[in-house]
């Protein structure tokens, strides 16, 4: 996996733990690699996927079994699946918007691509 | 695991290499030791090992003065140095002669990290290039299972691959008892395994910081203008705009920029170092 | 103190397997050095005689075994290799028995097995082939073997002490070294020797005087003890003097008759002080070489 350099790196673990519940890659209420096996698989610190464990068991993604190990959370998919749509809302879209008005595009010429692209990707 | 007072070594009289200098490290942790050319990176791993003895002070690694070179102490304390010497013989007659000198010596890890580096286990040491030795050593360091692991430079030497498997190699054996010191100018290959930051200079160890104490004091950033950041402490030109570092207002969780900390360490240490008393 | 058996076999296993091409090879030389040196001998005039095959076997083994010697703990002056030798799990006793094994034990013995056989084939083409009235040299326990043992233990002493206290040219430095020191001796002794008995004026004595007399034949003849007033020149006698290989006797000649006599040796009991201190000087080398190596640093 290749980091940016912008975030914290225990985030963008974090984020691709997301991604991986999200896709349902790793299905909720099994288990999700061991700290180990993702620090070989990332090539980071044990400690650093610890600290994203922790982070992700905090926001109630996922949770351990004692002596067995993490687990994708029931919901899980669902839970992060709100976060973001907030996430993109509250900080992507205003950025999105800012940039519209920028450069003086109206926000109908947007829902025609937008329904395009969902089109094309239907197809 | 290494406690170090008031440690004072010189080559000579005269010169101190490392003076009055402190640490104290505990085990479960991966340190990047930092420091300019001839800041005495190696002359502190030697002090360590036993292989220098200093001038003043104590030094204590795993309970034991390293100078007295015990077996049980340099059996539990294996420094890999940057130049590597390895006699005329097979890879299986150098595991058979140096390995039972390491009681917890593990054959099979030994002979599976060989084969994540690609060496064929029947090749003549003194045949190799010096990459392919370097990974033998790595391959042997590692499966001593040493408590205390220093390594200078280890991925000198390394192709873009083989600094990717010893990623994955270091990622996967470090223990809670253990402990690694990576000495190392090369920032950039190892600053994802490196969890605690030591930087040597002045002849001191000026910073010992993990990167999430080091992450929440300072924030790395790129920008366009420098007017964009309040309170940068130190930036550097790039394609578009600076890469920053600067105090973390904010609480942003940007990810460290290894070589950036470092520079502005360097160029702004009073600034820097005040950050973390 | 560290020692362990285990870790001993370990490390004589190390020394050999790392350098097995290099002993095969030094001993290899060894032999075509000594097989000239035999050859050269057979073809002088006495041939191959019995005192010159025992110094052979002696001279060559003091020599060959020092340079050995010297290269042993070599590992250790490098700045490379001795991080390796430095931090191996062993304690600086074992290192330095391991040395001390390989100097005193499988060196004579590889030198032994090589060159005496080199000897006897030596003596086989001088005595029986070309015909000469040599006898072998067989080494047997006699008065001299101790004193030899003692010598070649004190120059694989200082070889091995050299090798620590020296980072280059060890083995010139050593020969140096030994030369130093046998000449302080020499010229130390006879001056201590006076400090300590003073001179002597000479004086009569009365002593035993055991006469042998033979026939051409190597026939007794006469065989008698004779009580006979003797005049006796005391000279202070310098520690070590007598130490020699070889004691010749003095032949003389005295109203016809060959005398061989023997110079008497009237030991003071300040000489067991002496002999002590040369005895104790080979452990006390070996104590020098273990201090250094225990304080070497890289």
């Amino acid at each position: 996996m290749d980091f940016n350099n912008t975030q914290a790196i225990y985030l963008q673990i974090a984020d691709y733990v997301c991604d991986k519940i999200q896709l349902t890659i790793w299905p909720e209420d099994e288990k999700i690699p061991s700290v180990r096996e993702l620090a070989i698989m990332l090539e980071v610190n044990p400690n650093t996927v610890m600290r994203s464990y922790e982070y992700l068991q905090n926001q109630e993604i996922i949770y351990t079994k004692r002596g067995m190990g993490y687990f994708a959370q029931l919901n899980a998919a669902k839970k992060i699946l709100k976060s973001r749509q907030d996430q993109f809302m509250n900080e992507e879209l205003p950025l999105l918007l800012k940039k519209m008005q920028l450069l003086n595009i109206p926000v109908n010429d947007l829902q025609n691509r937008y329904q395009q692209f969902i089109d094309k990707n239907i197809s | 695991m290494i406690s170090i007072n008031h440690l004072n070594f010189g080559y000579h009289k005269k010169y101190m290499v490392l003076e009055n200098l402190n640490l104290h490290i505990k085990p479960g942790h991966i340190y990047g030791l930092l420091g300019r050319n001839g800041a005495g990176k190696s002359s502190l791993l030697h002090n360590i090992c036993g292989l220098l003895f200093p001038s003043n002070g104590t030094c204590l690694v795993a309970g034991e003065t390293p100078a007295n070179r015990k077996p049980q102490f340099l059996q539990q304390v294996y420094l890999l140095p940057e130049e590597i010497y390895l006699p005329n013989v097979s890879i299986k007659n150098y595991l058979a002669i140096y390995a039972p000198f390491y009681p917890a010596f593990d054959h099979d890890m030994f002979y599976r990290f060989l084969t994540e580096f690609d060496i064929p286990k029947e090749n003549k040491l003194q045949n190799m290039s010096y990459g392919q030795k370097k990974k033998v050593m790595i391959s042997f360091a590692l499966a001593t299972q040493a408590k205390v692991l220093l390594m200078d430079e280890p991925t000198n030497g390394l192709d873009i691959p083989s600094k990717k498997q010893f990623r994955k190699i270091i990622a996967g054996i470090i223990k809670d008892d253990q402990l690694i010191i990576i000495s190392t100018h090369q920032v950039k290959d190892l600053d994802s395994l490196i969890d605690y930051v030591l930087v040597l200079e002045d002849k001191q160890i000026i910073l010992n910081q993990p990167i999430e104490n080091i992450t929440e004091k300072l924030a790395f950033k790129q920008v366009i203008n420098l007017d964009e950041v309040a309170s940068p402490i130190y930036s550097e030109g790039a394609l578009k705009g600076y890469a920053v570092v600067a105090i973390n207002h904010k609480k942003e969780n940007s990810r460290l920029d290894m070589e950036m900390f470092f520079n502005a360490v360097l160029s702004e240490k009073q600034l820097v170092l005040s950050q973390f008393n | 103190m560290q020692f362990s058996i285990h870790r001993i076999w370990l490390l004589v296993k190390k020394q050999w397997a790392e350098n097995l091409q290099l002993y095969c090879l030094g001993l290899l030389a060894v032999t075509g050095v000594m097989a000239a040196v035999i050859v050269f001998n057979i073809t002088e005039n006495e041939g191959l005689t019995k005192p010159t095959q025992q110094n052979l076997v002696l001279v060559g083994l003091m020599v060959s075994g020092s340079i050995f010697t010297t290269t042993i703990l070599s590992q250790f002056n490098d700045k490379i290799k001795g991080i390796q030798a430095l931090t191996l799990p062993a304690s600086t006793l074992e290192k330095l028995v391991v040395a001390l094994l390989y100097s005193i034990v499988v060196f004579p013995i590889c030198f032994l097995v090589l060159v005496y056989p080199l000897i006897c084939l030596g003596h086989y083409i001088d005595a029986e082939m070309i015909g000469k009235p040599n006898l072998l040299y067989i080494p047997e326990w006699n008065k001299q073997l101790p004193l030899v043992i003692f010598l070649y233990l004190l120059l694989q002493g200082i070889a091995l002490m050299c090798s620590v206290l020296f980072k280059r040219y060890v083995f010139i430095k050593a020969v140096i070294l030994t030369i130093a020191v046998f000449f302080g001796v020499l010229i130390l002794n006879p001056w201590l020797a006076k400090k300590i008995i003073g001179p002597q004026v000479p004086k009569q004595i009365t002593a035993n005087i055991h006469e042998t007399v033979y026939d051409d034949h190597q026939n007794v003849l006469v065989n008698k003890t004779v009580k006979e007033l003797i005049w006796t020149n005391l000279y202070p006698r310098a520690p070590y003097a007598d130490m020699e290989l070889n004691n010749w006797g003095i032949y003389q000649k005295y109203k016809n008759i060959d005398y061989e006599s023997y110079h008497v040796v009237i030991r003071h009991n300040y000489n067991a002080l002496f002999y002590a201190l040369l005895v104790i000087s080979v452990p006390f080398l070996w104590l020098i070489t273990w201090f250094r190596l225990k304080e070497k640093e890289l």
